[in-house]
Parts: structure tokens; C-alpha cells; sequence
């Protein structure tokens, strides 16, 4: 009895200092780890406030946030449990962003994410309501399980190109990559009159990869069916 | 002298991937490319030489019966400061490697380093032993991630160099980990057979 308790002890001892170590790492490293995360999430929301309609940003330089701070204010809708809205496929996540810029436009941002190959393909995306609601650019951040070379090339900025900008018609036929509409655009001028359409061209530049340009279109979607289901759009 | 013998053992005589055939998940499912493996292996170092450390420097203080749970606890307990301190200083590469920095926890090597060398030898000698299977094992993905992003992606490290000459994309698949792993394991072997022959030869002179 005397000899367990000896070595209940010592395993006890061993764990409770691993634990104190550990716990220090943590609070020494807790700075880095929020920090790497906020410039990682300010890093995807100034991508998205590019205006792929026309040059530079949607909203003045001196308006991007820097800071947590300056990024809470712009909380449109959030709540607890994470995730704003649902479907089968996609998620939208808490919060989403809301800005106003001096033309009026208001610029809608989402954390979105759908299931790819390996598991979540999770984005940051922008609409931008002005007559009507376009879907505007997007910031593909989680796509760690995606394989390389294939599926993970849809991070490449040739890639992420082809999905934006996205008119009204095509966000409300649904969008979807080339493959699953049944054609393929060749020229430049097909691929930009597929997405007034909702028709992303991707086989070309991802050859090989269906499931995860499949993913950001539903993503998109789902992005779409939130801010409907919002009242963004009438 | 000894110290330089056990590094050269690790790197090369008794190569833990492809002589002594451990740690086969990390090596299958984080070489997809090269990058991806030189992160996995530089974690997978840095635990191995903390752990050996440390399992040296305890060895007097640890019982018989309970060194296994003792060696797994400071072996988890340093691949949650790696993870973190990835997570904090490393964002994009602790992003890319995901579930398999802790999972370096039950990496075989780690373990079968503590039990069968440090926990016998002195902090120097295990230093030494740590670093020679930790850059063997790194060396060994590296090797292995080239490979399959060379032969799948047409790159190394994402530079190109044939372009989109020849992409065999089931080699960055999982069916290609095996295939290349196979490949190098039979040029490894041939490799120890043909030195081994050389030198009974050289006996026998």
C-alpha cells in the first residue's frame, strides 16, 4: 500500500510540475497566439476590402482596422454559439462586419466556411450592396487538409480570382464551379460573363481539384442565403 | 568521439525512417511537400532533444514501474509548448501542419529514444542522440516530401523546376507516400546490403 502511494506520489509530482511549466508557456505565449491570430483575421479583411469592381479599397485607408478595437466596433450581428446561420453544407460564422463608405455602399463582411476534400475550407468574404448586392472578394484562410497541389492551390491568387466579382443574377442562380454547370469558359470574356451568371471557370487553373473550388462557391452561397435571410436584400 | 559516433548512427545507421521504420504517420501524412515536412521534422527535433534532456536529467528520480507515464507526461508536456509557441511565433506553418504537432506526442521515436537511450545515458550523450535521429528523421522527410512534390507538383520548397512538364498528382496523394517511401526504403536497404558486403569482403582480405 505504502509502496502505491509512494508512486501515486511521484507520477502526482511529475504532473503537477509538467502542468506549472505548461501553464507558463501559455501565459508567456497568450500575446503571441491572439496577436498572430487578430493579423492574421485584419490581413484577410483588408484583402477583402479591395474593390474588385474598380481600384484600391472600398472604404478609406484610415478606416481599415488595425485593432481589435477598432475591428469589434464594425460588429454587424454575432452571437454565442459562433455561428450566425446554417445549411447542410456551409456555415456562417460570429461576427460578421458591417462598414458604410462615403459612396453609401454598405460592405458586408463573413467568416464562411463549407466541407471540402479533407475538411473545412473556411473563408472571409465581402458583398457590397450598392444598387443591388454583388458579392465582391474573398480570402480563402483555413485550408490546411486540402491536398497539395491540388485542392490546396485555392489559395493562389489566380484562382481566388476567378470567383469575384459576382453580380446579383449570378449569386441568386446559385453559384457554382464550371463543372457542375456543365460548361467551360475559355476566354476572358466568358469567364467574366460566366460569373454575371454565377458560373466560377476553375477546371482550368485547378485541374484535378473539383471538391474545393466547390466548397468556396457554397461558401459563397451560403453567404448570399444569410444576408437574404437578414433582410439585407428585399 | 562516442558523441559524434551517435549522431552519425541516427543520421544515417540507424536512420529512424528508413532503417529502423518508426514514426511512419507523421512521415506518410506531412510529406505531401517539403515544406510541410521540414516543419514537422524541426518540431519533431526540438521535442526529441527537450525530451531527452530531461528524461536524462530525471532518470535517478523516476521508479522502474512508472516510466512510461512519467516519459509520455514530459514528452506531451513539451509538444504543448512546441504547439504553442508554433501557434504564437509560427502562425501560417502551425496553421499548415494542424493536428499532427500534437500528435508528435505518440510519435514512436520520441518515446523510443527516452526508454531505450536516454534514460541510460548522460545529458550530453543524449543530446547528441537526440540530434542525430532528430535530423535523420527531418533529413528523411525532407527527402521524402521533395520527392513527392517534385514528381506531383513539378517544385521544391515551391520553387519550380520542371514547371508543368510532368505533375504526377497521385504522388501527393496518399497512395504516392507509400509508393515513394517504398522506393527510397529499397534504395536505403541496397544501399546498407551493398556496404555490409563491401566490408565482410574486405574481412575476409
Amino acid at each position: 500500500m505504502k509502496e502505491y502511494m509512494k508512486t501515486g506520489f511521484i507520477l502526482m509530482l511529475f504532473i503537477v510540475i509538467s502542468g506549472f511549466i505548461v501553464s507558463l508557456v501559455y501565459v508567456s505565449a497568450k500575446p503571441a497566439i491572439d496577436n498572430a491570430e487578430l493579423q492574421a483575421k485584419l490581413k484577410a479583411i483588408k484583402k477583402v476590402l479591395q474593390d474588385s469592381r474598380g481600384e484600391g479599397l472600398l472604404i478609406a485607408q484610415k478606416d481599415i482596422p488595425t485593432s481589435s478595437k477598432e475591428l469589434n466596433s464594425a460588429i454587424w450581428d454575432s452571437n454565442e454559439s459562433g455561428v450566425v446561420y446554417s445549411n447542410e453544407k456551409s456555415k456562417v460564422y460570429s461576427p460578421v462586419y458591417k462598414y458604410v463608405n462615403s459612396k453609401g455602399q454598405e460592405i458586408y463582411i463573413l467568416t464562411v466556411s463549407s466541407i471540402g476534400f479533407g475538411g473545412e475550407v473556411i473563408s472571409v468574404v465581402s458583398f457590397v450592396k450598392d444598387k443591388e448586392l454583388y458579392f465582391n472578394n474573398l480570402e480563402v484562410i483555413s485550408y490546411s487538409q486540402e491536398t497539395p497541389g491540388l485542392g490546396a492551390n485555392i489559395a493562389e491568387e489566380k484562382v481566388k480570382e476567378r470567383f469575384y466579382p459576382i453580380s446579383y443574377k449570378g449569386l441568386v442562380n446559385g453559384v457554382k464551379v464550371n463543372k457542375d454547370a456543365g460548361v467551360i469558359l475559355s476566354t476572358p470574356e466568358q469567364i467574366k460573363e460566366g460569373k454575371e451568371k454565377g458560373i466560377v471557370q476553375t477546371s482550368d487553373i485547378m485541374t484535378g481539384a473539383t471538391i474545393t473550388p466547390r466548397a468556396v462557391a457554397n461558401s459563397i452561397n451560403v453567404g448570399f442565403e444569410y444576408l437574404k435571410s437578414k433582410g439585407v436584400i428585399q | 568521439m562516442a558523441n559524434i559516433k551517435n549522431l552519425k548512427a541516427g543520421l544515417f545507421q540507424q536512420n529512424p525512417t528508413f532503417i529502423q521504420v518508426l514514426g511512419m504517420c507523421p512521415t506518410l501524412a506531412t510529406t505531401t511537400n517539403a515544406e510541410n515536412a521540414l516543419g514537422m521534422g524541426l518540431a519533431t527535433l526540438a521535442v526529441l532533444i527537450l525530451s531527452n534532456i530531461v528524461v536524462s536529467l530525471i532518470k535517478k528520480w523516476v521508479p522502474k514501474n512508472i516510466r512510461i507515464p512519467i516519459y509520455i507526461v514530459v514528452i506531451a508536456s513539451f509538444v504543448t509548448m512546441v504547439d504553442l509557441l508554433m501557434h504564437g511565433y509560427t502562425y501560417d506553418l502551425w496553421k499548415t501542419l494542424g493536428l499532427f504537432i500534437p500528435l508528435i506526442v505518440v510519435n514512436c521515436i520520441i518515446l523510443g529514444r527516452a526508454e531505450s537511450f536516454a534514460s541510460k545515458n548522460s545529458v550530453l550523450d543524449s543530446i547528441y542522440d537526440a540530434l542525430g535521429m532528430g535530423l535523420g528523421f527531418t533529413g528523411s522527410l525532407i527527402l521524402l516530401g521533395s520527392v513527392r512534390e517534385l514528381l506531383g507538383n513539378g517544385t521544391i520548397f515551391g520553387l519550380p523546376i520542371w514547371g508543368d512538364a510532368m505533375k504526377l498528382y497521385v504522388m501527393i496523394l496518399p497512395p504516392g507516400a507509400f509508393l515513394v517511401l517504398g522506393m527510397l526504403l529499397a534504395m536505403f536497404n541496397s544501399i546498407g546490403i551493398h556496404n555490409r558486403n563491401k566490408a565482410k569482403a574486405g574481412e575476409k582480405k
